[in-house]
């Protein structure tokens, strides 16, 4: 029964997101106060409708319902708990459900905590929301319904990707789609804002924690996927410009765009049109990777299953959001005034700089992803878009705007003196050449390298150097510089931590591609090789039973060039129902970088093929990310943003007199 | 039922849930809400710039603005409040108009709101009675413990099946090795080996069989078949040889023929083979067991070259084997009290009676409805059933003998 009522919730929620996508416009244009109070109760209903049915579909996973049709394809009794429940969203249908439940989690969201916003505008932002709803989940229900039933079901399912059965994957597409669905916020604030013709600062104070959200899950979601890429398939690699690795971070880039551009719109009544366009173009790309992956337009480990209808149906609603949403932009926006004037060096022109980068970072992105496809449509040619081209499109890309990243926020609005702001940037001019130096006389090279520490550098130590100026770090005394950091907003704390994040990434990257060695090799139990002045012994090889698969294990021994004894243990794995092999590679992790051991098959004289690899820095790339997600969640969490409960009782107040 | 009531639940609430600002507007009087939007809007607007202005004097205080930036940036401020406070006067003019009509919209609205909530979650319930299975129950593995056990004791049966087999096997190899003139023995051992699925050893004890037989039709039709089981389906030449010679044979072993269709057809010539099974099928009895995989045979073939079969084949249909229980009613019998079991096995041997009344072609079913009446102890109704048996059988001798001796094993009264 509990199946039943998951498949009833997900179809009511169907109808619910209909009303949603007329009753409040209704509401708004008419001004009518019964319906500008049904509008948000109808996006609560509708999240609260999706839920119950994900629950439900949760909850056949759990007791391995084979009635139900998406159970008994992608799941199996043998399977531990979590990937029973992980299961879930592994796979098309439920990964889709799990989409517009964070969709809809979005706008009761926005439903519950925008009561301070005007309500014609929270009711034309819930509209859109429940038009995109609405597209979703129809598409669900006729195209991948998950509560498809049969009658005589088998004993037993076919069983999960091995892939995927992994504890870093199975929280991936989770904060994955809360960044995707989160920009749908920022785009239904734009939608509605071109319809209701204004854009002031308050919009942008609304719109900034909703982008910023997003922003944390997107970050966070790529992060851990390129983490489980490096250390699950088992080839080092933790990048691979995949369309479906760029067509996540398309979007990262223009939501990272879209945040600057709307401080510039909260703090300086600018840029209003330009960051209307970002906030529609975030969630487009969003689409876009949406339709990327389940079109089968590519082939990756990403693409689920594929399906003509469900492609076409995808680009329907991909050409009606996009299509619609810009069509509005070119008709409404040129009536948007603009505001405060400003000179090209100021805080502004900084953050227009970073907008037009990341803007052309992204537009490359979508060529390299694109035109492969179009290529081949039109020609029938095949060609593989690489890291060649996007090494050599991004280098140049970054480098500037690496290099003004720390001066923006040293900038004051309107106008700024370039010669000042430099000054204070000295310190991080010399901490940058006494790094080259030290790494050239350490490492000698190569040129990149010295290149992209320099860079590393100056960014982190100039954002350091940012946030201590305003603390009056060394300048007074230690105890008002605490005073001082404990009164900055926390938004600037926010500010640090993301740029010094993007730094460390930087220097985790260069640091890995300059530096790693790898060696491939046939060893017997007991023989050595040597790699970066690291000697790696197979020492052991066994076999054992998992839950759900057979293992085989080797142990090796790696002495370091300090005389430090380390043991890794990479497996491969077979998983019996699915018949699939998996490696699961044997990591080290330091400071200093990562050692890396990923056990192969046995060549024809019996010996094992092994993999090895030194890495240097390349842990830094995640904590890198780590501290960008730490500096967006210090942001999201500045009281500033919470603006309106003195309104609120101003109100009930107001509301109370004409009562008496 | 339960789930339609849950279901229903679920909807009221839904509606509820929504409509509920509808309620409390009738409740209350007529409100002044739209009024005060403007007022609440301006608040709201206010409420920005106020924290803007605060903003500047804690810049000033950590000294990012200096006194002369932060006026400038405080009468942009001042400006925008001004701007905002324009704009929202202009609109509340513009409403005006509006205004005056609202008195009458509450009523129009609610009746809307009411008039859309209920069609939309109409239509979803029309749209689920025409997805979803309502009826289905949930079907967690754990409450599928019978199956389960089902299949493992199928598995069990099967094992059990094989041991028995194997036994049989070391057993006749035993005495065979004592005294291997024993044809039936030489025949057992094959036919147990060959349901082992170990055609290759069978082999050489059909063809002990055959042998001392005196090279007799039947044995070399089984030995036949275990050479070409060994081949896996193929007919190669030898087994083609031991078809040949059992042709000549006075053998009306159909697998003879059956096999020597299958030769045909292996050899590319279907209408041959076609036309060896439409004799064989012809000829056949027809409760005979294998007749509907021949006929199946025969209209695969025929339908797979062309070939025009019309009119050719007597058994026009393949007859319906003889109903014995099925699984279901097999399982059914296991959770039965002995009452109702016993009352199952008459009904199905009523059943049986019944059909032979109108079909009484049927030896095999009669055997069947004799040793029945005997298990249920009714040996007054197995010896009608044996009197009715000879009557319809009278004029073949073999089979009467055969009702004899089964009447007599199972002490029916035959006089």
């Amino acid at each position: 029964m509990i199946v039943e009522i998951g498949h009833y919730a997900l179809i009511l929620s169907l109808v619910i997101a209909i009303a949603q996508s007329t009753i409040p416009f209704l509401a708004a244009s008419r001004r009518d106060p019964v319906l500008l109070m049904i509008a948000p109760r109808l996006a609560i209903t509708c999240f609260a409708l999706v839920a119950t049915s994900f629950v439900a579909l949760t909850y056949a996973y759990v007791t391995s319902d084979f009635s139900v049709v998406n159970v008994l394809a992608n799941s199996h009794t043998s399977k531990p708990l979590i990937y029973k429940i992980t299961g879930v969203w592994a796979n098309h249908e439920g990964s889709m459900l799990l989409w517009v439940m964070i969709l809809t989690l979005f706008g009761g969201a926005v439903a519950a905590f925008g009561r301070n916003l005007p309500p014609s505008l929270l009711a034309r932002v819930l509209g859109v929301m429940g038009l995109i709803g609405a597209g979703f989940i129809l598409f669900i229900v006729l195209t991948s319904n998950p509560f498809d039933r049969v009658l005589n079901p088998p004993l037993d399912g076919e069983g999960m990707n091995p892939l995927l059965q992994d504890p870093g994957i199975a929280i991936h597409p989770p904060f994955l789609y809360l960044g995707y669905v989160g920009f749908s916020v920022a785009f239904a604030f734009a939608v509605a804002a071109l319809i209701e013709g204004r854009v002031d600062p308050a919009w942008a104070r609304w719109v900034r924690p909703w982008t910023l959200a997003a922003w944390v899950f997107l970050t966070a979601g790529i992060g851990l996927g390129s983490w489980w890429a490096y250390y699950e398939l088992g080839w080092g690699g933790w990048w691979f410009w995949d369309p479906v690795e760029n067509a996540s971070f398309m979007p990262w880039l223009a939501g990272t765009a879209l945040l600057h551009s709307a401080i510039v719109v909260e703090k300086r009544d600018a840029l209003k049109s330009w960051t209307i366009f970002l906030a529609i173009l975030a969630f487009s790309f969003s689409l876009l990777g949406t339709f990327l992956v389940r079109s089968g337009a590519l082939t990756s480990v990403h693409a689920f299953a594929t399906d003509p209808t469900r492609g076409v149906f995808i680009l329907f609603l991909l050409f009606i959001a996009v299509g619609g949403s810009l069509t509005l932009y070119a008709w409404r926006a040129p009536t948007l005034k603009g505001g405060g004037l400003f000179q090209p060096i100021s805080r502004e022109g900084a953050l227009v700089f970073n907008n037009v980068l990341l803007s052309i970072a992204a537009a490359m992105v979508l060529l390299g992803t694109l035109y492969p496809l179009l290529l081949e449509t039109v020609t029938g040619e095949k060609i593989s878009v690489g890291a060649p081209f996007f090494n050599a499109t991004f280098v140049p890309i970054m480098t500037p705007l690496i290099i003004a990243m720390a001066f923006g926020p040293l900038m004051p609005w309107k106008r700024a003196d370039l010669l000042g702001v430099f000054n204070k940037l000295r310190i991080a001019l010399a901490a940058t050449v006494v790094v080259v130096l030290i790494t050239l006389w350490i490492s000698g090279g190569p040129a990149f390298a010295l290149f992209g520490l320099g860079l590393a550098t100056w960014l982190f130590v100039g954002s350091i150097l940012e946030w201590a100026g305003r603390i009056k770090l060394f300048r007074e005394p230690i105890e008002v510089s605490l005073r001082r950091m404990r009164n900055l907003p926390r938004s600037a704390h926010g500010t640090m931590l993301a740029h010094a994040g993007v730094a460390i990434v930087v220097a985790g990257i260069t640091g890995s591609q300059a530096w790693t060695e790898e060696a491939v090799q046939s060893l017997s139990v007991g023989e050595s090789a040597q790699i970066a002045d690291h000697t790696f012994t197979l020492s052991d090889m066994r076999e054992y039973q998992g839950p759900n698969f057979v293992a085989r294990q080797a142990e090796v021994t790696i002495t370091t060039p300090d005389e430090r004894i380390l043991i890794l243990t990479p497996e491969k794995r077979v998983y019996t129902v699915e018949g699939m092999p998996t490696t699961e590679a044997g990591i080290h992790s330091s400071f200093t970088g990562d050692i890396y051991a990923v056990i192969g098959d046995q060549d024809e004289t019996g010996k094992w093929i092994t993999r090895f690899y030194v890495k240097p820095m390349i842990p830094w790339m995640w904590a890198g990310g780590l501290v960008m997600v730490l500096g967006g969640l210090m942001s999201l969490s500045d009281r500033r943003y919470r603006i309106g409960a003195p309104t609120r009782s101003h109100k009930s107040a107001a509301k109370a007199v004409p009562a008496e | 039922m339960t789930i339609l009531i849950v279901l229903g639940a679920i909807t009221l609430l839904v509606a509820g849930f929504i409509l509920w600002p509808v309620y409390q507007q009738r409740n209350k009087a007529v409100s002044s809400s739209s009024d005060d939007a403007p007022d609440s809007e301006i608040e709201r607007d206010l409420a920005v710039y106020r924290d803007q202005l605060s903003e500047i004097d804690r810049d000033i205080d950590r000294g990012v603005l200096n006194v002369e930036q932060a006026s400038a940036a405080r009468i942009e401020v001042q400006r925008r409040i001004l701007a905002a406070d324009q704009r929202i006067k202009t609109q509340t003019v513009n409403d005006a108009p509006n205004a005056a009509v609202n008195p009458s919209a509450p009523k129009t609205t609610s009746a809307i709101a009411i008039g859309l909530v209920t069609v939309f979650l109409l239509g979803g319930i029309g749209l689920y009675l025409e997805l979803g299975n309502p009826g289905m129950p949930d079907r967690p593995i754990a409450s599928r413990v019978d199956e389960i056990n089902a299949i493992r004791q199928a598995e069990t049966i099967n094992d059990d099946r094989e041991n028995v087999l194997k036994r049989a096997v070391s057993d006749l190899s035993q005495k065979l090795i004592e005294n291997p003139d024993n044809l039936q023995g030489w025949e057992l051992l094959g036919a147990s080996l060959m349901a082992l699925g170990r055609p290759e050893e069978a082999q050489t004890a059909f063809l002990e069989a055959v042998k001392l037989s005196n090279r007799d039709g039947d044995y070399l039709a089984m030995y036949a078949e275990s050479l070409i089981r060994s081949d896996n389906g193929q007919i190669n030449a030898i087994a083609r040889g031991v078809l040949k010679e059992a042709e000549t044979t006075q053998s009306a072993d159909p697998r003879i023929q059956y096999y020597l269709g299958l030769a045909d057809a292996q050899d590319g010539n279907i209408a041959a083979a076609v036309d060896r099974w439409i004799a064989l099928a012809n000829g056949a009895p027809a409760d005979a067991g294998w007749l509907p995989m021949v006929v199946t045979r025969v209209k695969d073939a025929a339908l797979a070259q062309g070939i025009d079969i019309e009119g050719r084949l007597k058994v026009a249909e393949a007859p319906a084997p003889m109903a014995g229980p099925s699984d279901e009613d097999v399982r059914a019998a296991q959770q039965m009290t002995p009452q109702e079991r016993q009352d199952m096995i008459l009904s199905m041997v009523n059943g049986l009676a019944e059909r032979l009344e109108t079909e009484p072609n049927n030896p095999d079913g009669w055997a069947r409805l004799m040793q029945a009446y005997m298990v249920l102890g009714k040996p007054d109704e197995a010896r009608a059933a044996y009197k009715q048996a000879i009557n319809v059988f009278s004029d073949q001798p073999e089979l009467v003998d055969r009702f004899d001796t089964l009447a007599k094993e199972s002490g029916i009264d035959t006089n």
